[in-house]
């Protein structure tokens, strides 16, 4: 969404305009969504979060600064209620799994074997993305799956982007080391299925 | 590309430009690196077998993070709770509410406009607070109270000179003074009382005029004047001053 176009929006929702709400909730729900259930491995906590802070921001719209980006906004309203909501129910949301993704299933050219692969995939990473720590979560999810630039992640998590960087180029390492380790542990499992047989 | 150590990478391939360093990799997948830069890099790859593992095993990973999982509409459930919080208003509405804004707005300017302007031209009338009481008035009243209380000592002369056209010559006083005292209470009063005395001519002592007061007449006014002179604690103690203390009987 163009930058003027998104200011349009806000300055209607600010004045009450539904519509123009809907559209600011439309364009920003995806990519909110995901970066919350990556962060949490949790579908029900990742909409409640997503819920919440788009309430805050719509009922605080008057006090938006357009010299700032608005999806920032949003981003850090997210994040600290995920980071408050985790401090309360720690460890409950770091050991839950996720469902409900992108392609499970629904489209009929899809075969099944390939799409089953798709999902242990999408299991193991995000299996995987717990093992990383907080920070290094963060910047993975943040730089790899919603393509923010390093010095947009470091103003968000308010941090150098050097240290940003570090914790990115630790997170991914980590995260292929869980992958592959994830991959060897069910390679093995399988071959001692078929020895038993 | 040059090898960072001395230590032999047994999947490095002899006639390859050498192993490719972390830094590197991580340069691309940073997506720091220009397009020329990222064909040596893949160039490179094809020589050393643990590099290439690695860039295939991380790829992979971060294609399937790009798989953004399927998010629910949650369009209604937010407006529903946005609207709870702070409602949203239809289009004719808020056009009237808009209008409505600024005309209390400017209302409100031109009302605080119009009493500071008459608080200007009437300041005793449209006072919001005590105003401070000026110099000019605080000396105005003390004249008044010296008035009064000189008109005071009058009324008791003339009662006094009344009181004395029955005495014989010979015992007159030959002077008046006035004596007061301070009342004991919260708010302190001096109670003024009139006496007269009979004396010689003064003599000089060491320096010094002394009147020997031969007699004192005290002469009790019907009601005495009271001035208030000050506030001061309930302790106070009252009596004559010093310098006529020795003359009152």
């Amino acid at each position: 969404m163009e930058r003027a176009e998104e200011r349009r929006l806000i300055e209607l929702a600010a004045e009450g305009d539904q519509d123009a709400a809907s559209g600011i909730i439309r364009h920003h729900q995806q990519s909110l969504y995901a970066y919350m259930l990556r962060m949490s491995g949790r579908p029900d906590v990742a909409e409640d979060i997503v819920q919440e802070a788009f309430v805050r921001v719509l009922t605080n719209l008057d006090r938006f600064d357009f010299r700032y980006r608005f999806s920032t906004w949003l981003f850090t309203i997210a994040r600290r209620l995920y980071l408050n909501a985790c401090a309360k129910h720690r460890p409950a949301y770091d050991s839950d799994m996720v469902g409900g993704w992108k392609g499970s299933g629904a489209e009929p050219d899809v075969p099944v074997v390939a799409d089953e692969q798709q999902g242990v995939m999408r299991d193991t990473l995000q299996l995987a993305l717990l093992g990383l720590s907080t920070e290094q979560r963060e910047v993975v999810v943040l730089f790899h799956q919603l393509d923010w630039p390093i010095a947009l992640i470091a103003q968000h998590l308010d941090m150098p982007e050097g240290t940003v960087k570090s914790h990115l180029h630790r997170g991914r390492k980590r995260l292929r080391t869980l992958i592959e380790a994830r991959q060897d542990d069910a390679v093995q499992s399988l071959d001692l299925q078929e020895a038993n047989r | 590309m040059n090898a960072p150590d001395a230590m032999p990478n047994p999947n490095h391939d002899p006639s390859s430009p050498g192993p490719i360093p972390d830094a590197l990799i991580d340069a691309l997948f940073d997506r720091e690196l220009s397009p020329d830069a990222r064909r040596d890099v893949f160039d490179a790859v094809r020589h050393d077998a643990h590099a290439r593992r690695e860039i295939e095993g991380a790829a992979e990973a971060l294609a399937a993070l790009r798989d953004q999982p399927v998010a629910p509409d949650l369009t209604d459930r937010i407006l529903a709770r946005a609207d709870a919080r702070r409602r949203f208003l239809p289009k004719r509405l808020r056009r009237f509410t808009r209008a409505t804004r600024l005309g209390a707005s400017g209302a409100l300017l031109i009302a605080l406009l119009g009493v500071a302007a008459a608080q200007r031209a009437w300041p005793d009338r449209l006072a919001l607070a005590p105003l401070d009481t000026p110099l000019a008035d605080v000396n105005e009243a003390f004249r008044d109270d010296a008035i009064q209380s000189a008109q005071s000592v009058r009324e008791s002369v003339e009662f006094a000179r009344g009181s004395l056209a029955s005495f014989p010559q010979r015992s007159a006083p030959s002077g008046f003074m006035v004596t007061h005292e301070l009342a004991p209470s919260a708010e302190a009063r001096a109670v003024f009382s009139l006496a007269g005395f009979r004396a010689p001519a003064p003599t000089v002592e060491e320096g010094a005029r002394v009147v020997t007061l031969s007699t004192v007449f005290r002469f009790e006014a019907p009601e005495p004047p009271r001035l208030t002179v000050g506030r001061t604690s309930p302790s106070e103690d009252s009596g004559t001053s010093e310098d006529l203390r020795g003359v009152l009987p």
